[in-house]
């Protein structure tokens, strides 16, 4: 998951649409670094964390609306949304999430 | 006067020593950084964006506003472009600018920069080439697009009392950063990157052509706030021409699928 997620958030910093890399050429990234992982859970980590960065493109378009108010409390939120919607991350994945998410938006 | 044997070695010795020296000072050049003497004329600032970047970077919002407000770092970022593509000023080459604001666009303007520049026309005379805000291709990052992700304007803006955490690091943020600097310093970033366009069509003598996917786009994004109304200024003043997306599969060859020019521009999404 840790490795999905750094491939999606840290690493490409695309936003969803982007068409590189594609799924295919993601899950072989993951599973180069996992040896040990079966296909399935390298797919299932893949899948989860593309969902990650569809929902925290709409919570932060939802920031940027003032869906969640204003200043930190908002901010606290919008993340706290990511977290119920996303559960199983650590809380720096989620303000990491949160920070591209931002930037994906911004645009 | 010495042996004729001795003159044989005496010359190679000062053959070596002589290629010996020639060597150390291409190594000493090369490791200084000075360029060779057919380098492009461009103004180049002199921030230090040639300087590694070996982690997190702090400074000040208010500071790097002022720098990316500026339009010589127009005349940098034009630089770091054609340090990887030099026919970006080279005169004939038609250059294109790509744009996208909004859910779904950012693939679609990435497809149109792939088609450009690995497709026939990258090899026509004169050829085409297309570069991003990001950088030269969907591959090669402006120097200066690399410095600002270290700089972690979002992570920091997102931040918690001052402290924010960085690849698993807890810094505290010597410059707390709101949301709103962070959108201001992308925004100018972008507007500069825009800007870019009048350097490359005096450098090609020809207009840049200019693909944006904005259908859907907000009004409050960078887009709208910052690209949109440079664009207009570099087609008023026949830098660019300007074209936008009808749909997300829009094919840059076919002129069908674009609306032409800045006063035709889609309204953004309410």
């Amino acid at each position: 998951m840790t490795i999905a997620f750094d491939l999606i958030f840290r690493q490409g910093r695309s936003p969803p649409s982007c068409p590189a890399p594609n799924d295919t050429d993601l899950l072989n990234r993951i599973r180069d670094k996992v040896h040990n992982e079966s296909p399935a859970m390298c797919r299932d980590a893949l899948i989860r964390i593309q969902r990650l960065s569809h929902d925290v493109y709409d919570i932060c378009n939802a920031f940027r609306e003032g869906e969640y108010g204003s200043g930190d409390e908002a901010l606290e939120a919008a993340i706290a949304v990511l977290r119920k919607k996303c559960p199983g991350l650590s809380d720096e994945q989620y303000r990491k999430a949160f920070a591209v998410g931002m930037m994906w938006t911004a645009f | 006067m010495a042996l004729p044997f001795l003159t044989l070695y005496r010359n190679k010795w000062t053959v070596g020593i002589v290629l010996l020296a020639i060597l150390a000072m291409i190594v000493l050049l090369s490791v200084l950084g000075i360029p060779p003497s057919g380098t492009y004329p461009v103004t180049v600032c002199s921030t230090d964006y040639s300087i590694p970047v070996t982690g997190p970077l702090f400074p000040g919002p208010a500071e790097k506003i002022t720098a990316l407000k500026d339009p010589v770092f127009t005349g940098q970022l034009f630089a770091e472009a054609i340090a990887t593509e030099p026919l970006l000023a080279t005169p004939g080459t038609q250059v294109h600018m790509g744009f996208w604001s909004g859910r779904g666009n950012h693939g679609s303007m990435l497809r149109v920069l792939d088609a450009i520049n690995e497709g026939p026309e990258a090899s026509a005379v004169p050829p085409n080439r297309a570069i991003w805000d990001e950088g030269t291709s969907a591959y090669y990052n402006y120097p200066s697009y690399t410095r600002i992700l270290d700089e972690h304007w979002y992570e920091r803006a997102s931040g918690i009392n001052g402290t924010v955490i960085i690849f698993g690091k807890l810094y505290t943020d010597p410059h707390p950063v709101t949301v709103a600097e962070a959108d201001k310093i992308w925004g100018e970033y972008s507007a500069r990157y825009t800007d870019m366009a009048e350097l490359i069509a005096q450098a090609t003598g020809k207009p840049v052509r200019v693909w944006c996917f904005v259908q859907g786009a907000r009004a409050n994004r960078i887009f709208y706030q910052y690209e949109l109304p440079q664009l207009q200024q570099m087609e008023q003043k026949g830098f660019a021409q300007v074209f936008f997306a009808k749909t997300v599969d829009a094919d840059w060859t076919n002129p069908e699928d674009w609306i032409n020019g800045t006063a035709n521009a889609p309204a953004p999404a309410s």
